[in-house]
């Protein structure tokens, strides 16, 4: 036998979501993330805009 | 941060003269180092070469490492498995000091300041409890290397 290729490493977790869970988005053209929950670089919600009178 | 290539596992060993003859008799490896002493670690290592992609053998090494006297955290790694077993998982980055800052700003406990480890190149490692439960070395990645 010849040694070979190294070719992975198990890793075992209790979640592999949380080992790839989104960066926080930071806005921006490639910063967001992969989000399981919502797709690719989907950002959060944005905060209500507060209409005339508001605030 | 952007993870780099994963230069080598570290495997503690009680001896590194049993881990050659097993790598090199069971295992079939073709070229294993010099083992040498890391006083400033308190280790012996060794490497191992493996295949990469293209078969030549620039892949990811196995770095042996044994407890020189007086070492305490490989020697208490091998009470609790006297075996030996993997030890920690080495990536490269191009920029030590930036890379150490990412990580701390990231709320990673990094364990001591950068020093040379055993390629020569400055090296830090990160608790594995931060780390998902594995212990990580971050190397930079030696001058004209790949």
């Amino acid at each position: 036998m010849k040694l070979g290729r190294l070719n992975h490493i198990g890793v075992a977790t209790p979640s592999i979501a949380d080992n790839i869970k989104p960066l926080p988005f930071r806005g921006g053209v490639g910063v967001g993330s992969i989000d399981l929950a919502q797709g690719c670089g989907t950002p959060p919600p944005a905060p209500p805009l507060k209409g005339r009178g508001e605030g | 941060m952007k993870l780099g290539r994963l230069n080598h596992i570290g495997v503690a060993t009680p001896s590194i003269a049993d881990s050659i003859v097993f790598y090199r008799d069971v295992m079939g490896a073709t070229k294993i180092h010099e083992p040498f002493d890391l006083p400033s670690q308190g280790v012996k290592v060794c490497f191992v070469d493996t295949p990469g992609a293209d078969g030549a053998l620039n892949g990811t090494q196995i770095e042996l490492i044994e407890p020189l006297p007086g070492n305490t955290s490989i020697a208490g790694f091998l009470e609790k498995n006297p075996a030996g077993g993997q030890h920690h998982m080495c990536y490269e980055v191009p920029d030590i000091h930036a890379a150490k800052a990412e990580f701390e700003a990231m709320g990673k406990r990094v364990l001591g300041e950068p020093r040379i480890g055993a390629h020569g190149t400055l090296i830090f490692f990160v608790h594995p409890k931060d780390m998902g439960g594995v212990l990580t070395e971050i190397m930079e990645t030696p001058k004209g290397a790949h």
